[in-house]
C-alpha cells in the first residue's frame, strides 16, 4: 500500500529528513546513555583492600563486593600492587601502619576486644627465642611494607635498632614452610593466627610474645563520594565478614 | 529498515559503553601482568649500578616471575631482560653476559638453565654467579653447572600434604606415591621432609616404562595394602602418559576414590577425575623468593655455588569440587582458602 499524494522528489526530500532526524535523534539519546553510564561508572566508588587474611584474594573480594553494592572492590596480595591501585583509589583498607607509610591517615578504624591495637608474636619449633637472640636469628615475614618498609617495620617491633635477617614470604600462610623447612629460626605474625597456624601443624610450635603492638586495620579515604558510599557500608559488614578482616566492628 | 537501524544503533552503543565501562573499572585495569606477548620492558640502566641478567622464555608463568622479581630487584640493581627462544644458542648467551657484565644471572626455565651449562662448557670461567628457576628437578641437574643456585620448581610433599589436610576431614597420615627408579631418591628426600609433619610417604616403585597394569597394580597395592590415605602423583611425563592416565590411573581412582594431588593444573578436570586437588608454584612468590636469594648472594659475596638450592616456599592450589564434595569429605570452609575451583 502506497501513500496518496506528493510526487517522488518531495517524497525522496521527505525521506531524506526523516533519516536525518532519526539519526541526530539516535545520536542524542546515544550520547545521553553514553554520559549516564560514564556517569555511572564514575560514581562507583573503588575500595583498594590490602590485608593478609587466611582467606584468599579471589574469595575476600568477592565477599565485600556482595556486601558493598554499587561499590567496586579490588584486593590486593602485594603490596606494590596496592601502592599502585591507590592512585585510583576512592577509599583504601589496610593495616594502619600500611596507611601510615602512604600518608594516610585511618578514618574509620577496626576494632578488636575493644582495641585498635593487635599483639604479635614470634613462632618457633621447639623452643621460644630469647629477646637476646632478636638481632641474630633468621626471621620469616610477611612483606607487608616492601622490602625497606617492612624491614624498618619487623625492627620496631623487635625493639632493635637494625632488623635481623628477614626471609620475605608474600602470603602469611607461607611463614610456616620456612619453618619446616629449616630456612628461618622463627616467623613473625599477628597473635590470632597462632591458632590456626598450629592447626595446620604437627611441629612444635612455640610462642614468643613481643611487647610492642600493631594497629589493626582503617580505612582511609581519598574521596568525597569514597566517604559518602563505602564509610556506611564499612560500618554495615557483618560479623562474618569483619572475622575475616581481623576485626570485630569499626568506629 | 528503519527499526533495523534503531536496534543496530542501540547494540553499538551499548557495546560501546559497556566496553568504556570495563575498561575503566573492570579487573583489565588492575591486571598487573602484562598480556602474553608483549615485550620485557627493562627500565634504562643507571651509571654504577650493578645489573642483573634474567634470561628467560616468554610465557604467562615466567612473565609473572619476572614482574614480581623486577619489583624488588630494581631500586638496588638494573635489571636486564633477555627472553629466549628455541633459535637462541649458547653463544648468544655468551655474548649478552659480555655485553652486560652482569652481577648475577638469573635463569628461568629448562632453556635458559641448559644454555648457560653449554656456555659454562664453551667458555673457562670465572662466571657470574646463577639463580636458576622453574629448572625441572634443578637440584639433581645442579652439578652440571658452576657458581649456581636456585630454587627447586616442584612443590615439596609435605607443603602438599599439610594443606591437603586442611582441606579434608578424613585423616592424612600415609601418602602413597608411584615412582620410577629414576626418581627413588627425590622420594626418599620427601619422605625424610613429610616425617617433619608426621607424614609417611609410603613409595611403589614401576619399571623404567611401565604399562597401564603396573600402574593398577601400584595403585591397589597403595591402597589396599598399604591403605594410604592419599596418592600424590610425581611431575613424572612418562607415568603421566595419556594412555597410563586412562587405562591405568583411571580405572583404579574411579573404583575406589582417594585423594589424588597432582602438580598440572590441567590435570584437575571435572569431567576427568583424576586430581582431586592440584599444588602448583605461586610464580609471583617464586620471583620474591628469587629476589631475597640474589640479595642473599650479595650480601654474602656471590657464592652461589656455596649457596643450597631453596624449596619453594608459596603454592596456589586448584580443586575439583565436585568430586571434593561427592566422594572426599571436602571442608566447605577450605573453599576460601583455594586458588582455583574445577566445577
Amino acid at each position: 500500500m502506497r501513500r496518496s499524494g506528493g510526487d517522488p522528489a518531495q517524497r525522496a526530500a521527505a525521506s531524506a529528513i526523516a533519516r536525518r532526524r532519526f539519526w541526530v535523534t539516535a545520536l542524542l539519546v546515544g550520547a545521553l546513555l553514553f554520559s549516564a553510564l560514564v556517569a555511572f561508572a564514575q560514581e562507583r566508588p573503588r575500595l583498594v583492600v590490602y590485608l593478609h587474611t587466611e582467606v584468599k584474594s579471589r574469595a575476600l573480594e568477592a565477599l565485600l563486593a556482595r556486601q558493598m553494592p554499587g561499590t567496586e572492590v579490588i584486593v590486593c596480595g602485594r603490596y606494590r600492587d596496592f601502592t599502585r591501585e591507590l592512585a585510583k583509589a576512592d577509599a583504601a583498607m589496610a593495616l594502619e601502619p600500611v596507611l601510615q607509610a602512604n600518608a594516610l591517615t585511618g578514618d574509620l578504624k577496626g576494632l578488636r576486644g575493644g582495641r585498635d591495637t593487635e599483639p604479635y608474636v614470634l613462632l618457633s619449633i621447639g623452643t621460644t627465642i630469647d629477646a637476646a637472640r632478636f638481632s641474630t636469628i633468621v626471621l620469616g615475614a610477611v612483606d607487608l611494607l616492601g622490602r625497606d618498609g617492612t624491614t624498618q617495620f619487623v625492627a620496631n617491633l623487635l625493639g632493635l635498632e637494625a632488623s635481623p635477617e628477614i626471609k620475605f614470604v608474600i602470603k602469611s600462610e607461607d611463614l610456616l614452610p620456612l619453618l619446616q623447612f629449616q630456612s628461618a629460626d622463627a616467623v613473625l605474625l599477628p597473635e590470632r593466627e597462632v591458632v590456626r597456624t598450629k592447626s595446620l601443624s604437627k611441629l612444635d610450635l612455640q610462642i614468643t610474645p613481643l611487647a610492642t603492638r600493631v594497629r589493626l586495620p582503617a580505612v582511609a579515604f581519598g574521596s568525597d563520594v569514597g566517604r559518602r558510599v563505602i564509610r556506611p557500608l564499612v560500618l554495615a559488614l557483618d560479623s562474618e565478614t569483619n572475622g575475616k578482616l581481623g576485626v570485630d566492628t569499626w568506629r | 529498515m528503519a527499526l533495523s537501524s534503531r536496534n543496530a544503533v542501540g547494540v553499538l552503543l551499548l557495546i560501546c559503553a559497556v566496553a568504556v565501562l570495563t575498561c575503566a573499572r573492570g579487573p583489565a585495569a588492575r591486571d598487573v601482568a602484562a598480556p602474553v606477548g608483549a615485550s620485557f620492558e627493562d627500565v634504562p640502566t643507571r651509571p654504577g649500578v650493578p645489573g642483573v641478567l634474567v634470561v628467560l622464555p616468554s610465557s604467562v608463568h615466567t612473565r609473572e616471575v619476572w614482574h614480581s622479581l623486577r619489583d624488588e630487584l630494581q631500586a638496588t640493581f638494573d635489571v636486564v631482560t633477555r627472553p629466549v627462544s628455541s633459535d637462541t644458542t649458547a653463544a648468544d648467551l655468551m655474548r649478552e653476559v659480555h655485553a652486560v657484565r652482569p652481577r648475577c644471572v638469573v635463569l628461568i626455565g629448562n632453556q635458559a638453565m641448559n644454555l648457560y651449562a653449554q656456555y659454562q662448557k664453551q667458555e673457562r670461567g670465572p662466571y657470574p654467579p646463577a639463580v636458576v628457576l622453574m629448572a625441572s628437578f634443578f637440584e639433581q641437574q645442579r652439578s652440571r653447572l658452576q657458581n649456581t643456585t636456585g630454587i627447586a620448581y616442584e612443590i615439596p610433599g609435605i607443603t602438599t600434604f599439610v594443606k591437603l589436610r586442611s582441606f579434608v576431614y578424613r585423616p592424612v597420615q600415609r601418602v602413597g606415591v608411584i615412582h620410577r627408579p629414576l626418581f627413588a631418591g627425590y622420594v626418599k628426600e620427601q619422605r625424610g621432609l613429610a616425617a617433619v609433619e608426621k607424614v609417611e610417604l609410603v613409595g611403589y616403585e614401576v619399571g623404567d616404562d611401565p604399562g597401564p597394569y603396573q600402574i593398577r597394580r601400584a595403585l591397589d597395592h597403595l591402597s589396599r595394602r598399604e591403605k594410604v590415605d592419599a596418592i600424590w602423583v610425581l611431575n613424572d611425563n612418562v607415568l603421566l602418559q595419556p594412555e597410563l592416565i586412562a587405562k591405568g590411573w583411571l580405572k583404579m581412582l574411579h573404583q575406589n576414590p582417594i585423594p589424588v594431588v597432582v602438580g598440572v593444573g590441567s590435570l584437575v578436570d571435572a569431567r576427568l577425575h583424576f586430581g582431586s586437588f592440584a599444588m602448583l608454584p605461586d610464580h609471583s612468590a617464586l620471583g620474591l623468593q628469587a629476589a631475597n636469594l640474589v640479595f642473599k648472594l650479595s650480601q654474602e659475596g656471590w657464592k652461589a655455588g656455596a649457596t643450597p638450592v631453596e624449596l619453594p616456599l608459596s603454592v596456589q592450589s586448584v580443586i575439583d569440587l565436585p568430586w571434593a564434595r561427592q566422594r572426599l569429605q571436602f571442608r566447605e570452609d577450605a573453599l576460601d582458602r583455594i586458588d582455583r575451583i574445577v566445577q
